[in-house]
């Protein structure tokens, strides 16, 4: 009783009050800290999940994507050449299926989750097969289907070209359902693998970070005046030194924060506007290559409209491309170039698909070697995809280098503003001693 | 003095549970057990078919053919259809999958078979004027999935349906095409004098005794066939569930892949099939059901038609006995009845 009594008297005394804002701005400084830490950790670490996880995740489905629609384009390819060509045309198929298997391999251990068998085993049921390319699925087992249905792809494709060599006309089919697995399931489950959008807090103003700095500013304010009120010393140093560390912690907390989610913006508009595109376009003009010599080989309802809506669709692509430019990080000339190469090429499409349907058509052979002839964009496309792929990944890296040292920053200049708050109260407690 | 010695029991219990912690670190966690999923198949390709309509009403055309008079092969008919043909070449719709038919070397785009030698026959009395070497680059094949062929000529009826008009049109189509009057109806098609006879047979894997036996029919079975095939309908009549795709060819794929229990169509198609796959045997498909296959001709083209005749008559007998060795080897075949408009 009585020792509850003398501590309520002692904070009655101006000397017990004065303790008592002493521990009140050191336990403020503590938390304005602690706050000014966290804020600064969760966007460090969405970011580095940003640029490790979801990145690699990124890259290998631009690289899976590629890869199985040049697949696509090579597996008819082979049964159109002739000699040497065969092997080497087999070669890159070979290659393409390797590398899209790799790049799945290398995603997979990016992503911590396990899609369980049965899991698996029901994804790729022939229930649920026609709904894959449209069902919601988590990146996890995307990758797993995707895992499963590459090798069975791989066995059309190969079962097609050994019928073809035999002339069996049962290769044309083989190659066909190889051809719709891919293009119809496989490509579409890859396309959705990215994921470009930053997650959210990323590119979030540190709104509650900055009002508990604000609120540690406005505390040492009224301290100060209630300190000159009793002491009528219109500043006190500590307390002062301690006002201008917290403005400095958080001035430096929220200009860090707002250029790391104007980088991570920035990556992700970039990703949105020329790398995702650009790869699309890329598979696009593989798959109407595919499309074209099937159409050759194995003429179906509707191609001439097919293949004609496949150019469109690409020259709006490539329009959207050129029209959407970053002006944060403009194409550089190389780039311009190549895109007006492309819209160049592209543009002639039309005119080679309608002839291949005309009365003055071009003999089988001539359209097979046209088809066969190269890699469409590939020269004009890799170089500014790569280029776009390495801006992407940058805009993250200097988003999290913004951040680097802002953390450990703070929490030093809020333990050092408690400290010199504390410092500043000290001589006058001590003169009511 | 007198205090309990709980102490040291408290010491012991901590110890062992130390111990047991311990021991519980040390033990080996079980591991997930490694995937083993199974392998999917493939998709077969989706089939909306725009069939010909199965209809029990009477047949409003006819599938009867058109006599020639003899003098086609002699003077050829002017204006239209054949003058056509002699400035821009002729097209002729093709399966290209079927072996002994009509089937492509993709390399070398050269379509072979019953079905282009006939193709071929057909082009000499419209071009008798060129030098018979140079008359096949004047043909110009279009592959016909199953499914699609008749969409190919340029028929009013077809004029009528929008997807039709994709389709390149072709003057021919000799892709194995049974003579029906449904065909006649939906599609504006006139058949020529049939130039094959076909029974639908059931081609299945060997072996497959003790699991059912293909003769006693299809009830429950999984059966492929291509998609607005004669074939399909019969397949469901007999208690089997049909599996229709857009070519006939893709069956065998389905086959192969164990995703059907047979495949049923027309047996020179299946001795194609059985060809590319020796692992598979051929049965009746009881009752039998003979089909008569022939070239199919727009409507509009009464003189191609004539032509198309006159090219079969003259071939029937000696040489197209000739053909029948050529692709089929000693398969009895014969070269069915003509059944022509007016008797």
């Amino acid at each position: 009783m009585s020792g509850r009594a003398a501590v309520a008297a002692h904070f009655r005394r101006t000397e017990g009050k004065l303790t008592l804002i002493a521990g009140v701005v050191l336990a403020a400084a503590v938390v304005a800290g602690l706050v000014g830490v966290l804020s600064i950790g969760q966007r460090a670490d969405l970011l580095t999940d940003l640029a490790e996880r979801r990145g690699s995740v990124n890259a290998a489905a631009g690289e899976v994507y590629r890869a199985l629609a040049d697949a696509d384009a090579t597996s008819f390819s082979v049964v159109l050449v002739n000699g040497e060509k065969v092997a080497a045309q087999q070669q890159a198929f070979r290659d393409d299926v390797v590398a899209a298997s790799a790049a799945l391999d290398y995603a997979t251990k990016a992503v911590p989750e396990v899609t369980p068998t049965d899991r698996v085993n029901e994804l790729t049921s022939q229930a649920r097969r026609a709904y894959l390319a449209t069902g919601g699925l988590t990146t996890s087992e995307r990758l797993a289907v995707l895992s499963s249905l590459l090798p069975v792809y791989t066995g059309l494709v190969e079962a097609g070209w050994v019928y073809s060599s035999r002339v069996d006309p049962v290769g044309t089919s083989y190659l066909n359902e190889a051809s719709l697995l891919l293009r119809d399931t496989m490509l579409e489950l890859a396309k959705d693998l990215r994921d470009a959008s930053p997650p959210a807090g990323v590119d979030s103003f540190p709104w509650f970070a900055l009002a508990v700095g604000l609120s540690m500013v406005l505390l040492l304010v009224a301290v100060q005046r209630y300190l000159a009120r009793r002491t009528r010393r219109r500043f006190n140093i500590g307390l002062v030194l301690a006002t201008a560390l917290t403005l400095v912690a958080f001035g430096w907390l929220t200009t860090a924060s707002l250029v790391a989610a104007g980088n991570a913006a920035a990556s992700a508009r970039l990703s949105a506007t020329r790398l995702v595109p650009l790869t699309e376009i890329r598979a696009e003009a593989r798959n109407l290559d595919g499309a074209q010599a099937r159409a050759l080989i194995f003429p179906l309802v509707g191609d001439l409209d097919e293949l004609t809506s496949r150019v469109t669709r690409i020259q709006d692509k490539l329009a959207d491309v050129r029209a959407g430019q970053d002006d944060a990080v403009p194409l550089d000339t190389l780039g311009q170039h190549a895109l007006d190469g492309a819209v160049v090429l592209v543009e002639q499409w039309p005119a080679a698909i309608s002839r291949d349907y005309s009365a003055s058509r071009p003999r089988y052979d001539e359209v097979a070697a046209t088809i066969t002839a190269n890699e469409e964009l590939k020269d004009e496309l890799d170089g500014v995809i790569a280029t776009a792929g390495r801006a992407v990944d940058q805009s993250i890296v200097d988003a999290r280098s913004a951040l680097s040292g802002t953390d450990v920053g703070v929490a030093v200049l809020m333990a050092v503003a408690g400290a010199a708050a504390v410092a500043g109260l000290w001589p006058r407690i001590a003169e009511y001693r | 003095m007198t205090k309990p010695p709980v102490a040291p029991r408290a010491r012991l219990l901590a110890l062992a549970l130390v111990l047991a912690l311990a021991t519980a670190a040390c033990a080996p966690v079980p591991r997930d057990p490694v995937p083993r999923p199974s392998a999917p198949q493939p998709q077969p390709p989706a089939v909306s078919a725009p069939a010909a309509n199965q209809r029990n009403a009477a047949c409003q055309g006819t599938t009867a053919s058109l006599r020639p008079d003899g003098t086609e092969l002699v003077r050829l008919p002017r204006g239209g259809v054949i003058d056509a043909i002699r400035q821009r070449g002729l097209r002729v719709g093709v399966s290209q999958t079927a072996a002994k038919l009509s089937s492509r070397n993709l390399r070398t785009g050269v379509v072979e078979g019953l079905e282009a030698d006939l193709a071929l026959e057909i082009a000499r009395a419209i071009f008798p004027d060129r030098d018979p070497a140079e008359v096949p680059k004047l043909i110009e094949y279009v592959a016909m999935p199953t499914r699609d062929r008749f969409l190919a000529l340029e028929t009013d009826q077809n004029g009528r349906f929008p997807p039709a008009t994709n389709v390149a049109k072709v003057h021919l189509i000799i892709a194995d095409a049974s003579v029906t009057c449904e065909r006649v109806d939906t599609f504006g098609v006139r058949f020529s004098v049939p130039y094959l006879e076909t029974r639908q047979a059931l081609l299945t894997y060997r072996g497959t005794d003790g699991v059912w036996d293909p003769r006693t029919g299809v009830q429950g079975r999984t059966v492929c066939s291509g998609a607005g095939t004669v074939n399909l309908a019969r397949i469901t009549e007999r208690g089997g569930i049909a599996v229709p795709v857009v070519d006939t060819t893709d069956c065998l794929v389905q086959l192969q892949r164990h995703q059907v229990d047979a495949v049923s169509t027309d047996d020179v198609i299946l001795e194609g099939f059985h060809d590319q796959d020796p692992n598979t045997e051929i049965h009746p498909f009881p009752p039998d059901t003979t089909d008569f296959a022939a070239v199919a001709v727009s409507h509009r083209d009464d003189d191609l038609v004539r032509l198309v005749n006159a090219v079969l008559e003259r071939m029937r007998g000696e040489r197209m006995r000739a053909l029948y060795a050529k692709w089929f080897g000693d398969r009895p075949m014969v070269m069915p009845p003509a059944d022509y408009e007016g008797g």
